[in-house]
């Protein structure tokens, strides 16, 4: 079997061991044995209706929205570091993080309650405000003689801190909503149900699906513009839909779980570590790694000042960090996305 | 019918203008070396015979069609480009590379079939790198680089094949080796070639056809012979020079005439 087969099957198999023991820690402990059980035989299971009932209808919702909002986060990481050959791109480096935040900015501040398709007003505005500013971005990165990744790149530099700026002076000017927003932005999954995990899955499989169809071109975009375009690339039609893709997979995993860092960052360059930059096999690969942080971080976000919750977004940069600085010092370029 | 025709080319950068309707056409299966000093126009000229570039006035042709007709994708099965510089940072493999030449015959999506494998294990034969396939192309020298490339350009089967500098940083043994596969590719493969060069004894050499441009414009076409002519040489590189015979070619070559 070839050996980036083997690692993605490696990486699989690890997510699906972390979601399943992170279903059995929390307030209430229930042994995997009892989790086995109930997969196999619900009927006989000897589990009471109480834990049956937190295990069904809160953790595993909640544990599969870490699973699918890590994963889309890895992969919308590999979209963009590909797009930009830049190992520093991440999901939010076009305007989806900023934009995001606005939104719940606008939707606390008007004290919007409306919910759609299982999502809160704040996520349902996260979701357009994304959406919209990575369009903004886009139109305003692709027009001009120069229509380049780095025009596109600049444009959200600079369109993300415009909107950073709109949102600190709207936190500033209702300082008494300013805690509601504060803990959106630093990410949770505390909302998770079985309809934001229906929604998030739609736009999670759409979005990482185009990314892992995209794998070709973004390999052939490594080799730069010009070769790029010898090889037969619209790269007009390529950014568009790389933007796409990446950006409807940030918008549906910052829309049901806020802004969490980090992941969308280090999970393509620990999957480029273990499978090499052919995106074949780093979309996948990339997605299990972000679904395994996401799921390990959420399960000590939930238990480790228990009965309170951490924002998982804090545990996501603070495990993550050093055991990437860790990676970085010990395996050099961590297998080749030029920084 | 000629594969490729620039009629009246003109492309300026801001108000700085590069080509001034310019005209050219190619002969099938000639290697054409175009001749010019820095800024005199190749590298434009041939990134808008690709169609990376659009002229401001002027059509490409590519048999009697406009090029801007063609979409990315038939463009790149039409014509391939083996450009100066690319990103050598990428860790792909050079059999990664190489398979990539296949992209404009399977399209986005679909994965290589066991001829397209066979296509491109057949170029890396051509080129000399069957034994480095499984290598990062970071670990490769100038010279295998130079090869790779041209053995993905090779695996695109384009009929036209562009060569901006090929032998760019690369020693004299390397340049020798890519410019006498290149003429050998195009003999076998029928192959129409395009290419910059700025040794003009090596373009005498190599080249079936030579194009001399100055400030934007062709100032001749034609065999080494023709172009390679003390006054047309001084006239674009303002260099003085004798023009005498190769000693073991045969063709035209070019010494200098300065004092050290």
């Amino acid at each position: 079997m070839n050996r980036s087969l083997t690692c993605l099957l490696v990486c699989f198999g690890v997510a699906a061991l972390s979601a399943t023991i992170s279903l059995s820690v929390g307030a209430v402990s229930i042994s995997l044995g009892d989790i086995v059980g109930l997969c196999l035989d619900s009927a006989s299971s000897e589990l009471s209706a109480t834990d049956k009932s937190i295990l069904t209808q809160l953790r595993l919702p909640r544990v599969l929205s870490a699973c699918l909002v890590g994963a889309t986060l890895g992969a919308a990481g590999v979209g963009f570091q590909g797009l930009f050959r830049n190992g520093l791109a991440d999901p939010y480096v076009i305007g989806a993080s900023s934009g995001a935040g606005l939104g719940v900015t606008i939707a606390v501040t008007l004290g919007l309650q409306a919910g759609y398709f299982g999502f809160s007003a704040m996520s349902v505005a996260a979701l357009v405000g994304s959406v919209l500013s990575v369009a903004i971005v886009f139109a305003i990165g692709s027009v001009g003689s120069d229509r380049t990744q780095l025009s596109l790149l600049l444009a959200g530099v600079a369109v993300s801190s415009m909107i950073n700026a709109i949102v600190s002076l709207m936190m500033f000017l209702n300082d008494e909503k300013i805690v509601v927003i504060l803990s959106w932005l630093m990410g949770s999954l505390t909302g998770s149900n079985w309809q934001v995990v229906q929604a998030t899955a739609i736009s999670s499989f759409v979005g990482v699906g185009l990314l892992w169809a995209l794998a070709r071109p973004l390999d052939a975009n490594l080799l730069g513009e010009q070769a790029a375009h010898s090889l037969g690339l619209n790269l007009v039609k390529f950014r568009f839909l790389v933007v796409f893709a990446a950006s409807v997979a940030t918008a549906a995993a910052v829309s049901s779980a806020g802004i969490i860092g980090f992941v969308g960052l280090i999970a393509p360059h620990m999957g480029r570590y273990l499978v090499g930059p052919k995106h074949l096999w780093l979309v996948p690969t990339s997605s299990c790694i972000g679904a395994t942080i996401l799921v390990l971080s959420d399960s000590v976000a939930r238990t480790i000042a228990a009965p309170a919750e951490l924002p998982v977004g804090i545990v996501t940069a603070l495990l993550g960090c050093p055991f990437f600085l860790f990676l970085l010092k010990t395996k050099g370029s961590m297998g080749g996305q030029q920084a | 019918m000629n594969p490729l025709t620039a009629r009246e080319l003109s492309l300026a950068y801001g108000s700085q203008p590069i080509l001034k309707q310019l005209s050219l056409e190619l002969r099938s299966g000639e290697v054409l070396v175009l001749l010019g000093p820095n800024g005199a126009g190749k590298t434009t000229l041939l990134r808008t015979l690709c169609g990376q570039l659009q002229p401001d006035a002027g059509v490409v042709l590519i048999g009697q069609q406009e090029l801007r007709n063609f979409s990315t994708r038939a463009l790149a099965k039409n014509i391939a480009l083996m450009p100066q510089q690319e990103n050598r940072e990428a860790h792909l493999t050079v059999l990664d590379v190489v398979s990539l030449g296949r992209t404009p015959h399977v399209g986005w999506w679909m994965p290589l079939s066991q001829k397209d494998r066979e296509i491109v294990m057949q170029s890396l034969e051509a080129t000399g790198l069957s034994e480095l396939a499984d290598r990062r192309i970071t670990e490769l020298s100038g010279g295998e680089w130079r090869r790779m490339i041209l053995a993905r350009a090779l695996t695109q089967m384009a009929p036209i094949l562009l060569l901006d500098e090929p032998t760019a940083g690369l020693d004299l043994k390397y340049q020798l080796e890519v410019l006498s596969r290149v003429k050998r590719m195009s003999r076998q493969c029928k192959l129409t070639v395009v290419l910059t060069l700025h040794d003009l004894n090596q373009a005498s050499i190599f080249g079936d056809r030579l194009a001399m441009l100055c400030s934007g414009e062709i100032l001749v076409v034609g065999s080494p012979r023709e172009v390679l002519q003390p006054k047309l040489i001084e006239q674009a590189f303002g260099v003085p020079v004798s023009v005498m015979d190769h000693p073991i070619h045969g063709t035209p070559f070019v010494v200098p005439r300065y004092e050290a």
